[in-house]
């Protein structure tokens, strides 16, 4: 066997098994996400399409710092003044503006404000019930 | 989150199409970007009603595409001079590689949409390895078309949890290339031991 045959063979080697290490990676990956009863596996392409996640008061911790305020108020369907009002907000370029971004001008803690951010949108949810 | 996929995630929700056809434009060209993190946000962001499902397919699509040949006309026009230059062209084993693509033209540039940088790197491959532009743009709209609408129907349907498997579908990329490239390699040392097999025979 000369050198290459030998290298090429070694490379092949060392590629199978990281090939096994990320197939058992993912494989308990998946059952992480298995976890989540909320998805259901068997559904039509027609339905996948029309699926609407709406969210409710019991998902403002998915609010982070890369959401825009406009991209907030769409998704927990908030009037589009209703952040604006709650934190007197007078910037021109709300509601197009991350929440970190915000902060970050307003010289805020960003976890801090955050957090602000999600109790404000879980009362006004929680009110509009 | 990586601080990059919230960087991309901002981008894309203050200029949404226009962010999406500049990441996809760009990753396609060279540019190591969480494409599959991306999509599946977006895939979500179509169930939360803030992308359209089929403006963020043509979007992601036809910058793809149009990275694609970009590199695959850089390579066209000058992978002959780079691959001289660096003296490629005296290594038997490039020299297998390109005839592995000339072989297997069709499946290699289809697979590699799946598999993350392996298809810039097969773009410019092709390239160099004079593929016929029909063929390449036919199977490279295949594969980016099958890619696109699989990741955003996943993100579609993961929902809200789309972040929980950004993991699982890094992961699932990453088997993709170590897949092609174990192919790759055993084309080549299969190609490697029939050639000497038969420099043996003639010289018996």
């Amino acid at each position: 066997m000369n050198q290459t045959d030998r290298h090429i063979k070694i490379v092949l080697i060392l590629l199978v098994l990281i090939l096994l290490l990320l197939v058992m990676t993912f494989i308990k990956e998946y059952e992480g996400v298995k976890k989540l009863e909320t998805l259901s596996p068997h559904e039509t392409f027609a339905n996948i399409l029309n699926r609407r996640s709406p969210f409710t008061a019991n998902d403002v911790q998915l609010i982070q710092g890369w959401m825009t305020f406009d991209y907030v108020n769409k998704i927990f369907g908030l009037p589009s003044n209703d952040l604006e009002t709650s934190f007197d907000i007078t910037d021109a370029s709300y509601p197009r503006e991350t929440l970190a971004r915000y902060a970050e001008r307003h010289h805020m803690n960003t976890a801090v404000f955050i957090d602000e951010v999600q109790n404000a949108v879980r009362e006004f949810l929680t009110k509009a019930q | 989150m990586a601080s990059i996929v919230s960087f991309l995630l901002s981008f894309l929700l203050l200029y949404k199409y226009a962010a999406l056809f500049i990441i996809s434009f760009l990753a396609a060209i060279i540019v190591p970007l969480p494409v599959t993190e991306v999509m599946l946000g977006i895939g979500a962001f179509v169930g939360q009603g803030y992308f359209n499902f089929w403006g963020s397919l043509a979007a992601a699509q036809i910058a793809n595409v149009l990275g694609d040949l970009a590199d695959y006309a850089f390579a066209r026009r000058y992978g002959s001079g780079i691959v001289h230059k660096v003296r490629l062209d005296r290594s038997r084993f490039f020299a297998k590689i390109e005839q592995e693509m000339q072989t297997h033209a069709r499946s290699t540039i289809f697979i590699t949409r799946f598999a993350g940088e392996l298809g810039p790197l097969v773009n410019f491959l092709s390239g160099a390895a004079d593929i016929p532009i029909k063929k390449f743009l036919i199977f490279d709209f295949a594969g980016n078309l099958a890619y696109y609408v699989g990741i955003l129907l996943i993100g579609l349907w993961a929902g809200n949890y789309w972040e929980n498997f950004s993991e699982l579908m890094s992961l699932l990329v990453s088997i993709f290339v170590v897949l092609v490239i174990i192919k790759w390699l055993w084309h080549i040392y299969r190609r490697f031991k029939n050639n000497r097999k038969e420099r043996n025979r003639i010289a018996v």
